[in-house]
This record gives structure tokens, sequence and C-alpha cells, in this order.
């Protein structure tokens, strides 16, 4: 019997972004030997996290690279009003992105396709239904739409009214959980936690902290797993710079999934012994994928 | 004594007294003059006609806006409640949902917003009836004319029916959920006919917002009024072809909401009985 189902959602740090084993075979080199499946979602916290627990509880990992919280608000809504759903067996995990990232239909596709700008830098654009995965047909048809966004972008897309859009989203999802009494957690900080006007919102109780050792070993604690642990926990660095991305490595992964293993038992979702955390390994897991290089 | 000290509308042009301006439209005048009325658009809304049947003892502000939708509610009250100061128990937001149709944008040159309105012809097309940042004060704006080609080309890209009522659907309940939390007053006009008893969460939060909807014998206020001659066509007698909601509808409104805060116990008062309510004699 299915005790508890625990729901993903959020963008590439939570899909797994940077282990596309399939696109490049450097990943391969560096991390296929690691007695972990060769995919994404093995190697995302909520992959780490399923393989330690038992068959009783179910991981579900609704994340996508490059997507939002558009994708974030639909998903959340199919799984709620989902006939099965049930508050006392379903917990979501939430992770929120912030702005620079719509989501639209396509009517060509006859699937949604993810537009991710920056305000900052107008070269940074990209438009893509299924990053790392979208066939040659299908990155054709999105290119020859891209003139069109770009124009939408920068007719109808301002700054302040996004950051606006962005807070009141995130803001009335969180209290729509809350007052329908669904159990969620906020997996990256809450994008807007800062802001005095979160007088209403009450989110501490579903934040998880974290606490990793920053460049110079020192420990540090925060919301955010994402920024705390960057850039010295990225990809790039956990393979020597043998395969570059801005990515959360194995290291990093593994124990966000412990951490939040750990706050499940906390809170009576679990009940296991806790499990230790190991910064450590980081050299370890270094050290493997080197000598795994060094002996292709 | 009431906690109330300001109460909020929001919604379209059926909140907003749509169809009643007596500037463009003379005719209406020597047909409404002889009711004794203020001919005046402004006090012909049902905020207005509900803040005299409170003796005026309450602040009322009038958000809704012709041709405006749902995206500007949800801005408008979120706007509202994280104001400073802002206190919960002393404010009543009476919302009037809207349906598809209705696509609010942001004209980044113009740096305001603006409205489309349009009908849906099939499951990805739809027809486009106007755009404009405010229908009864007309500026030409060559920035919106723009803005409104390019959204008839990103609608023809991703106009999908059922995604446009999911989001509805969902927002509401978002919406709903928010006021509820906050514990803010409200009073539901009119809302979408999309909401469905999906399971036990759908099922809590139609239960939530019905006890907060107006209804006339069994069905949504506007459905009632529509379907029983309470247009402005129909009270002219077709003289002014306008399915607006004719001056008698509005005084229902205002007194149904008036009503509804005597059942929710926002004031003390005698309800006034759903007869006298719909006679129109006076008409």
């Amino acid at each position: 019997m299915i005790q508890k189902r625990f729901h993903f959602f959020g963008t590439s740090h939570t899909a797994g972004g940077g282990f596309e084993f399939h696109v490049n075979p450097k990943i391969k080199k560096c991390y296929g030997n690691l007695g972990i499946p060769n995919n994404e979602h093995s190697f995302s916290y909520p992959g780490f996290l399923e393989r330690m627990l038992d068959s009783d509880y179910e991981v579900f990992n609704h994340a996508k690279c490059g997507y939002g919280n558009e994708l974030m608000y639909r998903k959340v809504f199919e799984v709620i009003e989902n006939p099965n759903f049930d508050v006392d067996v379903d917990v979501l995990f939430l992770e929120f992105s912030d702005v620079g990232r719509k989501e639209f239909w396509d009517n060509d596709l006859q699937d949604f396709v993810i537009l991710n700008y920056s305000f900052e830098d107008n070269q940074h654009f990209g438009l893509a239904n299924k990053y790392w995965y979208d066939s040659k047909e299908t990155q054709l048809l999105l290119n020859d739409k891209k003139d069109f966004y770009k124009k939408y972008m920068k007719n109808c897309l301002e700054v302040n009214t996004q950051f606006e859009l962005v807070q009141r989203n995130c803001v009335m999802l969180v209290n729509f959980l809350q007052n329908n009494n669904i159990n969620f957690y906020i997996t990256n900080d809450f994008p807007f936690l800062k802001s005095p006007k979160e007088k209403f919102t009450k989110i501490k109780n579903h934040l998880i902290e974290y606490e990793f050792p920053n460049s110079k070993g020192k420990k540090e604690k925060s919301y955010n797993f994402v920024s705390l642990t960057e850039p010295h926990y990225h990809i790039s660095e956990e393979t020597g710079n043998f395969y570059q991305d801005w990515h959360q490595g194995y290291f990093v992964n593994k124990n966000v999934a412990k951490i939040i293993y750990n706050r499940l038992i906390d809170d009576g979702y679990l009940i296991k012994l806790k499990e230790k955390l190991d910064y450590n390994e980081w050299y370890d897991v270094k050290k493997k994928i080197k000598d795994g290089l060094t002996l292709l | 004594m009431s906690k109330i000290k300001n109460i909020y509308s929001f919604g379209t042009s059926f909140s907003n007294a749509g169809g009643f301006e007596f500037d463009r439209k003379p005719h209406m005048v020597d047909f409404y003059k002889p009711l004794g009325i203020e001919l005046d658009k402004t006090k012909v809304q049902y905020l207005y006609l509900l803040s005299k049947l409170l003796d005026n003892k309450m602040k009322c502000i009038n958000f809704a806006k012709d041709g405006f939708g749902n995206e500007r509610v949800y801005r408008k009250i979120y706007d509202i409640t994280m104001g400073n100061g802002f206190k919960p128990e002393e404010n009543l937001f009476i919302i009037e949902f809207s349906d598809l149709g209705r696509k609010e944008f942001f004209v980044n040159k113009d740096n305001r917003y603006g409205i489309i309105n349009y009908n849906v012809k099939g499951e990805r097309d739809v027809e486009f009836r106007g755009s404009s940042y405010n229908y009864t004060k007309e500026i030409y704006s060559q920035n919106l004319y723009e803005v409104e080609n390019l959204f008839k080309l990103l609608f023809r890209k991703t106009f999908d029916f059922n995604e446009e009522v999911d989001k509805v659907h969902s927002s509401i309940y978002k919406t709903i959920s928010y006021l509820e939390l906050l514990k803010v007053p409200y009073i539901l006009l009119e809302a979408p006919s999309h909401l469905y008893d999906r399971n036990q969460i759908t099922v809590l939060i139609n239960e939530i917002y019905k006890k907060r909807l107006l209804t006339i014998k069994g069905d949504k206020i506007f459905k009632y009024l529509g379907g029983n001659g309470y247009t402005i066509k129909h009270e002219t007698n077709g003289l002014v072809d306008d399915l607006h909601f004719g001056y008698h509808a509005n005084v229902i409104f205002s007194k149904m909401v008036y009503n509804k805060m005597i059942e929710l116990k926002l004031i003390l008062g005698t309800p006034y009985p759903l007869d006298d309510i719909l006679s129109n004699s006076y008409i």
C-alpha cells in the first residue's frame, strides 16, 4: 500500500539538468560508472531521494529543463485535481523560478513551449518544447518563430510588471495550498521572501534549510540550495572542468536529497534513522570522476 | 456596528454600468430621465446604489472597467491586499469574475495595460472584437494598434480553448483561496461556468464559493437577470440595442449584495424581500 506520493516541481535544478547523458559523451565519461542509471532524473535530487525510500513511497518528478513557474502551476493543478489526489498521501515540493521564463501553448506542436529570456542580456533567448530532446524538425519550426516571440517580448514584457506577476502568482499558489491543507515544501526558497510584502504568506514552515561548506570550507545555511552551492559545487568544478555545466552536480543533489529525507523524518512522513551528511564525499566524488577519466 | 469601512468592486462593464454612456447616447437620456435618476454612468453603477442603501457610511471604490476581465481583477485584488495598513476585516470585495474572451496585456511603449476582447469560434480559433486601454475614453495609440496585431498572430499560434479554461479556473480557485486565507470578506457577483467538481479539493472550494455567490431562484444572478428581461434592450422596449444590464438590474444587484452582507453578518439590517427586489413596477 502506498504511504506517500512525493511530487517534485521546478526547473532544471530539480529535473536533473546537466545530466543529459544522450547529448554529450563527456557526461557519461564522468558519471557513467557511479552505479546510477544514466539519466537526468536519476542524478537529480528527487532521483537520489527516490532511491533512499522504501517501495511504498513514490516519487514523481514533474520538473522540466528551461521551464518555470507556469509549468509548475499547471502541473500542481493536474496533480491536485486528479481523482486519486489525497491530502493525507500526496506531498508537493515546489522549486520556484524567477522572471525570464514564459510558457505558451503551441498549436503547431500541440504541446507547450517555453520562452527563456533576459531583461539584461538580449542575447539570452531560447525557445524549446523539450530542451535537449527536441527533434531537428521541432527546432526548425521553433527557430522560425523566434523573431515573433522576440517582438512580443520587446513590446509586451516589462521587468516590473513581470516581477509583480511572478510574485503575485507565487503568493497565490502558496496561499491556495495552505488554505486547502495541502502538504507542501518549498525546495529552493521563496523568490520574494525578503520583500516586506511577505506578511501574508506565512511560508517559513514550508521552507527547507540546507547547509553546505562554502568555497573556503566554512559551513553556511540557506533556504536556497542553488545559490548556496554555486559556483563551487557546479558540475564544471566536480568534473575538474572536463565537462562545463553550471548545474549542481552529483554531490549537491545527493546531499539535498539527504537533507529533504531528514526533514521528512522530522515532520513525521518517514519513520527512519536520519541520514548523516558527509561533506568529505565531495572529494571522494571528484576523485572517482578524475580516476575514471584517467583510466579512459 | 459593522467593521467594514471600504467596499471594493471588481469586474467588467457589467459592474461598471456598461451601456449607460449617456454622453454618447443622447436618446437614452429621453428614456431614463422620467425615472428621476441621476443621468450619469457612475450613478447607475450598482456600487453607487449600494452606497446609498448603506447611507454612504462605507467608502465604495469601483475597480471594474469596461471590457477588462479576470486578469485585472487578480491584479487589483493583490495590489489592494498588499497595500500598507490593509486590514482584511475592514474591507469587503465584491467580485464579478468573467469568462473567456478577454486578454489583458501590457504595452511597454505606452507603459500601461490594455485589453483585447474576442469571441471563441472553435477550440483553436477566435474572432477579434476590439482592443483598448479604456473603452469609455477612446484614445488612439499606434503602439496599442501594433500590439493588437501582434496578439492576433499570437492567438493564432497559441490559443487553445481547453488550456484557457484550465487557466481561468485555477486562477479563480487561487484567488478565492487567497481571500479565504487572508480572511477578507467577499461576495461573488458572478463566476464562470468552468468550476467543476473534480475531486475532494474542488468540491470543497466550490462549496465555499457558492456560499458567496449571488443567486436568484437557484440561478446565478447574471443568468437569471439576462434570461428574464433585465437588459437595457428590454428595459427600453428595444429602443436601445444594448444587452448590458439595465437600471433595474443594477438596483437588484445593489439590494442582493445588501442582503448578502446581512447574511454574512457584515452588517445588521432587514433583508429586502426577493419579490420586492424583482418587481419592476417603478420602471
